[in-house]
């Protein structure tokens, strides 16, 4: 017996020295990523200063232009949205961004999924490279199961099944969108839908998941309590109007306690009817996000320096 | 306690610990130790079954033992039918009872009728297929005169329960295994070091195999209706594979996890997908399934001791009941239909034509045509797989489902590397890394199987396919 805990010792270690060899390589492939996914969520939680941050999940990120709402606003933007991702993202980005400064305003762009189903603290795996570097997002990944601290001793478990992301940047630059173009990834195809008839109708009430609700409501306090203004907004979806779902009521009661604008344009036909703004029926293209941001700021804009920011609630068309 | 989670890690070295140290003087204490730890682990699911599992184990102990002293062939007949009834009726009523409610009242409504019959919230019980199966092999072979029963009801319930290959096998003839547990096991180097090289093998078809190709395979064959030909040929490709790794990879970890107690089960699988010919096909897929079938009711049936007819009648009801065993639901019964059909045809082309296909070919076509089965073993429903199977043939379209292409490039390696090394075991079986006789070789294989797990595996937990069986 004691041979074979010698030789399981022994392939243990060797384990250990290959982990921390490809460790160093692998930190070092994260740190030094022209673009794409790695060096975004890095920027994000180490080097972003802009006084405009947009948090949001895939339609966070395709459907908010910063450049737009640089030029409109006259203030810098740095688009965090992450495809895929939920309310547990969002806090771990938030806790990067808070332990560094507190941005003027923040976008939350929040999905009826954000606040109704189970918030997937594993989807927030994409985060564990930067678990050993950053303190402040390892409550959040701790969730995804009772043993995270312990595995994600090991680099190798930490860049568990990022390597095509982690590589690509080396060969192909621009997929996840440029670095000019500031966090915002534009989709330039178009969808070939028309709507056959009327647009889908109001779906089925589901009722609002405690957890994401509770995670989502310090997401909005946390940022309101280091004085960011916050706007909410909830995305068009084409050939469906959305206005009643649990998770619009939640924000609308959010928006009213809270004093925050709401800003709701998934029953906006202006957009939700529109195939030619859109590249699957979920995002918008690179015209349609234009369109959309422009719009968005319109809105905005007169809010950012108001008081009374609760009587613009529900400003669509 | 699913093999491939942490619950398992911390308890199999504590089990081990213990089998090996407090239980090395005898073989009760260490029939005892795996007993109690197999029931822990079965109670990690629902305790609630654990008194199933005993009252199945104990019943079919007590069969067997009277079995034995009865002389009178009635009654021996009677005892060995209610060993098969119990266990039936339990496989029955857990895991069927809701399918055959449900077949019987719309069988009526197709004629008009309107029958009601209440369906049940029947929770079906981890493993509960191969248990009972497991626990009826001792009746049977009592029954034949083929083994002797055993005077402590402990090692019997510890055979039954034995927590490596209870949940989803593979399914050990009492035979073989049962006195196996009859003796002191003295710890062995060199099976517990082939033990463990096997479990990492298991490991790596599991976690980088299997659950890799269960996201796209899920992913397509959760949107049936959106998917193009390609795709669907992609994902049930996939699936061929996902399955076989599922449960080839399972049936290793159990088999290497056994071997660590002094254990030796029989292998299940036999890289089927290398086989010319269907018959060579179900001698590698699934081995401890088929084998019992053929056992315990191909050959009661008849076997092939009847006219054509009745021999390929038979061959054709064992896959049907096969497909059955599965799951509660018509695609599995189509699945062992065509498995049935795929089998009578080719004995008879093979008794009237008398071309022989090149190896290649026939390796080729076998597969095609399991792969065709298995849309009817994936597909939620009979409708979905006959529609995934006409977009197949009818309408491949333009494109092919990637989704996200990290997943898909993952995938695809996985399967590659899976085949290289079946390729390398099934042509070149001399050429083996981790049993090398060059030290530095073995270990570099091992800490590169383990560094490939760790940081290609997928780790959510998921289930085993075979667990629902």
């Amino acid at each position: 017996m004691r041979k074979l805990f010698a030789k399981i010792a022994v392939i243990l270690v060797l384990l250990a020295a290959f982990d921390v060899l490809a460790g160093v390589v692998l930190d070092w492939l994260r740190d030094h990523s022209p673009d794409g996914r790695y060096y975004k969520t890095k920027y994000s939680l180490e080097a972003c200063d802009e006084d405009v941050v947009v948090i949001g999940s895939s339609r966070g990120e395709i459907n908010y232009v910063s450049q737009i709402i640089e030029d409109s606003l006259g203030m810098r933007c740095w688009n965090a949205s992450r495809g895929g991702q939920g309310t547990p993202y969002f806090r771990a980005i938030q806790e990067g961004v808070l332990s560094r400064y507190a941005p003027k305003i923040v976008i939350l762009n929040i999905d009826d999924n954000d606040l109704e189903t189970q918030p997937n603290y594993e989807h927030a795996g994409v985060l564990r490279p930067f678990y050993q570097s950053h303190p402040e997002i390892r409550p959040i990944l701790d969730k995804t199961s009772p043993f995270e601290w312990l595995l994600l001793k090991s680099r190798l478990y930490a860049y568990n099944s990022s390597y095509y992301y982690l590589i690509r940047p080396y060969f192909i630059q621009g997929l996840d969108g440029k670095t000019s173009d500031k966090g915002w990834k534009p989709r330039l195809e178009k969808m070939n839908v028309e709507i056959n008839g009327d647009l889908e109708p109001e779906p089925n009430k589901v009722p609002l998941h405690p957890e994401s609700v509770a995670l989502f409501d310090t997401l909005v306090h946390k940022f309101q309590e280091r004085g960011c203004k916050v706007f909410l907004v909830v995305s068009p979806n084409f050939g469906r109007t959305v206005s009643a779902s649990s998770a619009i009521e939640y924000l609308r009661k959010t928006s009213r306690e809270r004093d925050i604008p709401l800003f709701i344009y998934s029953n906006d036909t202006a957009f939700i009817t529109k195939p030619g703004y859109y590249v699957d029926p979920d995002h918008l293209n690179v015209e349609g996000a234009q369109i959309f941001t422009q719009h968005l700021i319109r809105q905005i804009k007169p809010l950012v320096h108001s008081n009374h920011l609760s009587q613009h609630v529900d400003t669509v068309r | 306690m699913l093999f491939n989670s942490l619950d398992f890690a911390i308890f199999l070295p504590i089990v081990f610990g213990l089998f090996w140290t407090v239980g090395r003087y005898s073989a009760k204490v260490q029939n005892w130790i795996l007993l109690i730890a197999s029931y822990i682990f079965y109670g990690f699911w629902d305790w609630r079954f654990l008194s199933l599992l005993a009252f199945s184990s104990a019943f079919d102990y007590f069969v067997g033992a009277a079995l034995y002293k009865q002389q009178d062939n009635r009654k021996r007949k009677m005892l060995f039918w209610s060993s098969v009834a119990v266990n039936l009726t339990l496989l029955g009523f857990f895991k069927y009872y809701n399918f055959f409610a449900e077949s019987f009242v719309n069988a009526f409504s197709f004629f008009g009728q309107q029958v009601s019959l209440g369906s049940l919230q029947v929770l079906l019980p981890v493993g509960i297929s191969f248990y009972t199966f497991q626990s009826m092999s001792y009746a049977f072979d009592i029954y034949r005169r083929e083994l002797e029963p055993v005077k402590d009801i402990v090692p019997f319930m510890t055979f039954v329960a034995f927590f490596p290959h209870m949940v989803a096998g593979p399914i050990q003839r009492a035979s073989f295994f049962l006195p196996q547990f009859l003796t002191q096991k003295k710890f062995s180097y060199e099976l517990a070091a082939k033990g463990l090289k096997i479990m990492l093998f298991g490991f790596f078809m599991k976690v980088v195999v299997a659950d890799r190709l269960a996201l796209y395979v899920d992913a397509v064959y959760g949107n049936v209706d959106m998917h193009t030909g390609w795709s669907y040929m992609v994902a049930t490709l996939f699936f061929a594979f996902q399955i076989y790794g599922d449960f080839a990879g399972y049936s290793l970890i159990a088999i290497g996890c056994a071997l660590l107690f002094g254990f030796y089960m029989s292998p299940n699988f036999n890289r089927p997908y290398f086989s010319g010919s269907f018959r060579v096909f179900w001698s590698r897929w699934h081995i401890s399934l088929s084998t019992w079938f053929k056992d315990y009711l191909y050959i009661p049936l008849g076997g092939n001791k009847g006219t054509k007819a009745r021999t390929y009648a038979n061959l054709f009801a064992t896959f049907l009941i096969s497909g059955l065993w599965h799951g509660a639901n018509w695609t599995f019964v189509v699945w062992g239909a065509l498995h049935g059909a795929y089998q009578i045809i080719e004995r008879t082309v093979n008794n009237t034509v008398k071309i022989k296909l090149p190896k290649a070919v026939s390796i080729v076509l076998v597969f095609a045509l399991t792969c065709i089965a298995w849309v009817f073993f994936r597909a939620a429903t009979v409708q979905d797989a006959f529609q995934i199977v006409g977009t197949m043939f009818t309408n491949l379209g333009e494109s092919v489902h990637i989704g996200d292409i990290g997943i898909f490039a993952f995938s695809v390696t996985g399967i590659l590397m899976l085949l290289l090394i079946e390729i390398s075991m099934e042509y070149y079986p001399n050429v083996t890394l981790l049993n090398h006789r060059q030290a530095p070789v073995r270990y570099a294989t091992m800490v590169v199987m383990l560094a490939w797990i760790i940081t290609l595996g997928v780790f959510d937990g998921s289930q085993f396919i075979y667990f629902q069986f």
